[in-house]
């Protein structure tokens, strides 16, 4: 590993009294390079592939035209005119994925808000507890219950009931990310508001929620990206009509034998939308996913 | 709508009046008579089953809803009296409540019983702790758990160790950092299940890009497909680079959170490199190790979007992991009643790993 070798030079590079810093910087971005390789290469092949009819995906070759012609014949089969189910599903995939952010932002900002601003009697850190707990806990062990449930409410295969389920996974993160950011908010604007005699609606609708934008937005996507890429609930409970693009993808290699150069496809519009989107929200990404656990 | 049964009324009823006299004692009549109605609704939907969580439910809410005056002296006083507090923070809190201690509740009970999808209409018996007891013989179960363990250690020692270098490499004044780092954290947020197809293209035997680059380097093609070791191997892989960026993100928040001042008055004493690491950073980013390695071990033993799509649990068996084996004993086969006793297990490994982080984290959260 001659990886571990260079980093034990924490900072050298940094201070100013430092004898040789050329050299570790070199070291560095030599190791900064080789890092956004490894992240990037992934999807890059996937992208080559993507470009391949059946026979060409067969070869590992990667440069366009000399070794390989390219073809859009799986992205035109994917999104084109031929592509119903695939429409169907990516719109589904929208509706559940919108419907669950809603209730789950409209939810979450809420019951966030409370937990920074107000205390209760049964202790503000013990809600805070079952609402994290609801992360931690196994799909696989909540999902048999579900599917009797939402069996009973005659909710299966329907947008509704997934977007039931996808909420309950999704409402802890809006939850904690916007008591993160109201209880670093300083509370003097919303006193002041007080003193002029504004109800609490009022407060939170005209004096909080106009800053929270940013916040909004973070736990917005990343609800969003979670329900987006929701498989396992989809597999049991919209087998159909409800389908998601997710459950789509994860039957490509039945429908059409192994063809990789589609299964890239279908792979790459599966996620590219979450990971556009998380783009945005960077601020936000170290205390959305570790639940506020971390600051970032 | 079908005649309503004494039964299923009283089945509503009884469990509903306990949280209704809570809320009543407490001076919340709203809440009484909604948790009455909504618990006898569910009763009559699902009888006790339904109607038991939903009680429990209405019961914490109505325990919740005692607000604890004049702590918050700082905010003025109109605001600590109104009662919009509890209109703010129920819908959320009845919402997670409902959905997390009814699957609970009611897997708890279906691990007692013989449940299966095919005598759903006609009912199904309480076996006691047979399902539980048959786990112990079940062979299937020890090969999944090892699985899993390897796939669980395996990706939180690697991700732990990339992802402190990765960040260490990062925190060196680097110039567009927010750029690198944007481009770092995008495999998070990829759906697991199309990984497990990345992770089909890339480790493919004969067309891969993996093996063609070992092959490049002079080394033979892995079977990643068909020994079960390396196909351990190949979904451990993916799974980490999905999840590296995760550690590198919060690890260098942390080591961006260390004042200069400490280094430069260690290098009075020292200027290596290592015992600096060693000294300085490594115990102060030690706590933030902690907390990532609790979060990464509840999602990693989760794992089965990647196994499932990339490998269909193949080779044989070799990547189900024990929630793999959870998931198709009760959604595949319908074997409901052993896949909650099964399930249930994990929900105690779960619960002893919750309480543990939040011993750590309630301070963070007061």
């Amino acid at each position: 590993m001659a990886a571990t070798q260079t980093a034990v030079r924490p900072r050298d590079t940094q201070s100013k009294n430092t004898m040789s810093p050329g050299w570790s910087r070199v070291l560095i971005w030599v190791a900064i390079i080789f890092i956004t390789f490894w992240v990037l290469y992934p999807f890059v092949w996937a992208v080559i592939t993507s470009f391949k009819t059946q026979r060409e995906a067969l070869d590992p070759t990667f440069v366009p035209f000399l070794q390989f012609n390219p073809s859009i014949e799986n992205w035109s089969a994917e999104l084109g005119l031929g592509g119903r189910e695939t429409s169907l599903a990516i719109g589904n995939s929208i509706a559940i994925a919108v419907g669950s952010t809603l209730l789950a932002t409209i939810l979450g900002t809420l019951t966030g808000y409370a937990l920074a601003r107000f205390r209760y009697g049964i202790g503000n850190v013990n809600v805070v507890s079952w609402v994290l707990s609801q992360r931690f806990l196994p799909p696989v062990a909540t999902m048999i219950p579900f599917f009797l449930l939402i069996q009973r409410l005659q909710a299966i295969d329907t947008v509704g009931g997934m977007i039931l389920v996808n909420t309950t996974f999704t409402l802890p993160f809006a939850i904690l990310i916007m008591r993160d950011f109201f209880a670093d908010f300083p509370e003097e604007i919303e006193e002041a508001a007080l003193v002029d005699g504004a109800s609490p609606v009022q407060i939170l609708l005209r004096v909080a929620l106009p800053l929270a934008g940013p916040a909004i937005t973070a736990a917005a996507i990343i609800c969003f990206a979670f329900a987006w890429n929701e498989y396992l609930f989809a597999s049991v409970m919209a087998p159909n009509k409800a389908k998601p693009y997710t459950f789509l993808v994860a039957s490509t290699s039945t429908v059409r034998g192994v063809h990789f150069g589609y299964l890239a496809t279908r792979m790459l519009i599966a996620i590219t939308l979450p990971v556009v989107l998380s783009l945005f929200v960077q601020r936000y990404i170290v205390r959305g996913l570790t639940l506020g656990a971390v600051k970032g | 709508m079908p005649d309503i049964e004494t039964g299923k009324l009283l089945a509503g009823l009884i469990p509903g009046l306990i949280p209704a006299a809570v809320a009543a004692f407490r001076g919340r009549y709203i809440l009484a008579v909604v948790a009455l109605v909504v618990c006898t609704l569910a009763g009559l939907a699902g009888e006790y089953i339904f109607s038991i969580p939903m009680a429990i439910n209405f019961l914490v809410t109505a325990l919740v809803l005692r607000g604890r005056r004049g702590k918050q002296e700082e905010v003025s006083a109109v605001y600590k009296r109104s009662n919009a507090r509890f209109y703010f923070l129920l819908p959320g809190v009845f919402w997670i409540l409902t959905f997390t201690l009814f699957p609970l509740i009611y897997s708890l009970y279906l691990s007692f019983t013989n449940a299966r999808l095919q005598n759903i209409t006609r009912g199904w018996s309480l076996i006691g702790l047979e399902n539980y007891s048959s786990i112990g013989s079940d062979l299937r179960v020890s090969e999944t758990v090892v699985t899993s363990v390897f796939l669980t250690l395996g990706s939180l020692a690697l991700t732990l160790i990339l992802g402190t270098f990765i960040a260490w490499v990062f925190n060196h004044d680097i110039p567009g950092l927010r750029i690198f780092r944007s481009i770092l954290t995008m495999p998070l947020f990829a759906a697991p299940i199309a990984l497990g197809f990345m992770g089909l293209i890339l480790f493919n035997e004969n067309s891969g890009s993996i093996n063609y680059m070992i092959r490049g380097l002079g080394g033979q093609g892995v079977n990643w497909f068909t020994d079960p070791w390396s196909a351990r191997a190949a979904v451990l892989l993916i799974d980490s680079w999905q999840w590296t960026p995760f550690v590198f993100i919060i690890i260098l928040a942390a080591m961006q959170s260390i004042p200069d001042e400490l280094y430069e008055a260690a290098r009075l004493d020292t200027n290596s490199g290592w015992s600096l690491f060693r000294s300085i950073t490594f115990p102060l980013i030690a706590p933030a190790l902690g907390t990532v390695a609790l979060l990464r071990l509840v999602e990693t033993f989760k794992i089965l979007d990647i196994p499932l799509s990339m490998l269909g649990g193949g080779p044989g068996t070799a990547t189900q992991t024990y929630s793999y084996y959870i998931y198709q004993t009760g959604l595949r086969n319908f074997d409901m009643g052993y896949a909650s006793a099964l399930a249930y297990i994990l929900v105690i490994i779960a619960i002893i790993i919750t309480t543990i982080y939040f011993q750590r984290m309630r301070a963070r959260f007061e």
